[in-house]
Parts: C-alpha cells; structure tokens; sequence
C-alpha cells in the first residue's frame, strides 16, 4: 500500500487540458506523441528546456507536474541544509565569519520550511 | 506523503470483453480514465486483460481498488475478475466491493439510473463531461463509454461512504466521550 505522490502528474493534467499526446508533442516541439508518452510513463525524465515548455503548455508549476520526484527532492534539499547548517554552526573559517548568521537565517527561513510546507 | 482524503483509489468496471477504469486521488481529482477493450478473432489484442490490469496497479500504486458488487458473473468477467484480484493480492492492494445501491446512495437526487448519474457525474467531474455520451435508444447497444461512467460512478461512491464512515465513527466518538 502506498499513500506517497506519483512521481509525475503529466497525464493528469493533460487529460484535463483535453489535449492528446500529439498535440502536446507539437506544443512541445517534437514531430510525435511518443516523447510525451515516454514522459508519461516515467520511462525517461524530460531535458529542461522541456519541462520548462511542459509547464508553460499545460499552465501548471513544474513542482506540481513532478509531484512526486519534487517531494523526493526537496527532502533531500531539506537533510542537506540542516547538515550545511550545522557545519556552518561549528565551522570557524578565517573569511567570511559576518556572513554565517545571515546564511543560517536564511537556511532556516528558507530552505527548511519551504520543503516542510511542500510535504 | 498523501493526506487521508486524498488517498488514491482505481475504480473498475468490468465487462466480459472490456474494462473501464478511472484513477482517483481524493474525490475530486482524477488521474486517469479510459477503456480497455479486449476483441475475440482476428483483432484480439496480443496484450491479455491481467497485464493490462497489472499496469494500471503499476503505473497508479493504488491503495485501494474498487469493483461492483454483483451477485451473477459471466464466464469471462468472472475470469477477469480473478485475474485482477490475484494482481492485486500479489502487490497487496485491498479490493473493495459495492453493490449497485451503495452507487446509488451516493446520488441521492440522480439516482433514476444510470443516466442520470452519469449526467450528475458529468456536472461533479467536468473533465468527464466531453465523454459522455447520449442517452441510449432502445434498439441501440450501449456507449462504450459508459463504462467509463460506471467506474466514476463506483470511485465517487467509495469516497462518499468513506466520508460517511468517518463522520459516524467521529460523532460516535464525541458521544462517547460526552
């Protein structure tokens, strides 16, 4: 049993939008629907540039049309800035000491909370 | 993770030479929908109904799937229903029953037959609209499409009662410790 995201909701949104995987594919620059297919599939991860057309031709944020794999990401994200953060609490560097209060606070504002929200 | 209302339900409706399906992650949004046919002869598709069935679990990682009750199976349906429990069991995906009243209770002011939910569904699940398809003349067969509608039908009913369930289980709860 599994409650966790699919790692993309491509065809949840096109589905939606009414659009077929050729149509998609032509919005997307491709001759065929079956890049789109594969996409779908989770057979292959689009390049960015076609992800970047994936969100402007469905109108969704690309967090949301990878769901899944944002999630995964962002917990990552989130284990590695509480271990920067901790390495930055006990470093003691010869340059740039003025600025580890501000990169805390920023780590803490941003990075943590904003993957804690998205989970 | 999911919250508990968005939990993600495959709705099935079975027919002896095809199936429909619709994908639902909490009541009102839908994944995937479709209909799988599977023709006898010459244009028998190389791809068998269990396969296609282990794909969908594949593809949604459901946790539950939901089948209509029935009393009476036909040969085929009943071997793709077994064929589809096994999947299910095999990848240990609980499969819920619901009997045609259960649907019906979900569409208290629609429930004249199907029709009519299918129309009410239409208006609940607009994505679903552009699918649906003309109410059927006597001497016609039915709408390949319809079984589209039916599985909704089921997934909608399944989420209402779950509702129900746990709304009962709260107040009962409440009252207890009152």
């Amino acid at each position: 049993m599994t409650s966790h995201k699919l790692a993309n909701y491509l065809r949840a949104y096109r589905k939606r939008s009414g659009l077929s995987q050729s149509e998609v594919a032509y919005l997307l620059g491709y001759k065929t629907g079956a890049h789109v297919s594969r996409y779908e599939r989770r057979r292959h991860m689009p390049p960015l540039r076609t992800a970047l057309a994936f969100q402007a031709a469905l109108g969704t944020p690309l967090s949301e049309l990878y769901a899944g794999t944002y999630e995964s990401v962002a917990k990552q994200v989130m284990h590695r800035a509480q271990t920067l953060a901790v390495q930055l609490q006990t470093r003691n560097p010869k340059r740039g000491k003025s600025l580890i209060p501000y990169k805390l606070q920023w780590l803490t504002e941003r990075c943590v909370p904003q993957a804690l929200r998205k989970n | 993770m999911l919250h508990q209302n968005e939990k993600r339900i495959l709705a099935i409706d079975l027919r002896s030479r095809s199936f429909g399906f619709v994908a639902f992650e909490g009541p009102t949004r839908l994944l995937d929908w479709g209909v799988k046919s599977f023709r006898q002869g010459v244009n028998e598709p190389t791809i068998p109904a269990s396969e296609k069935l282990a794909a969908l679990m594949g593809d949604f990682s459901p946790s539950t799937i939901v089948l209509r009750k029935r009393d009476s199976d036909t040969k085929k349906r009943a071997e793709m229903r077994n064929a589809l429990v096994r999947e299910a069991t095999k990848r240990r995906i609980p499969v819920r029953l619901l009997s045609r009243n259960g649907v019906k209770n979900a569409f208290p002011d629609c429930n004249r037959n199907k029709y009519t939910i299918a129309a009410a569904l239409a208006k609940q699940l607009p994505e679903l609209a552009p699918k649906l398809p003309a109410v059927r003349k006597i001497w016609k067969s039915e709408d390949y499409r319809m079984s589209i509608f039916d599985a909704a039908a089921l997934g909608v009913a399944y989420f209402s009662r779950r509702n129900q369930s746990q709304t009962e289980s709260f107040s009962t709860r409440r009252a207890v410790r009152n």
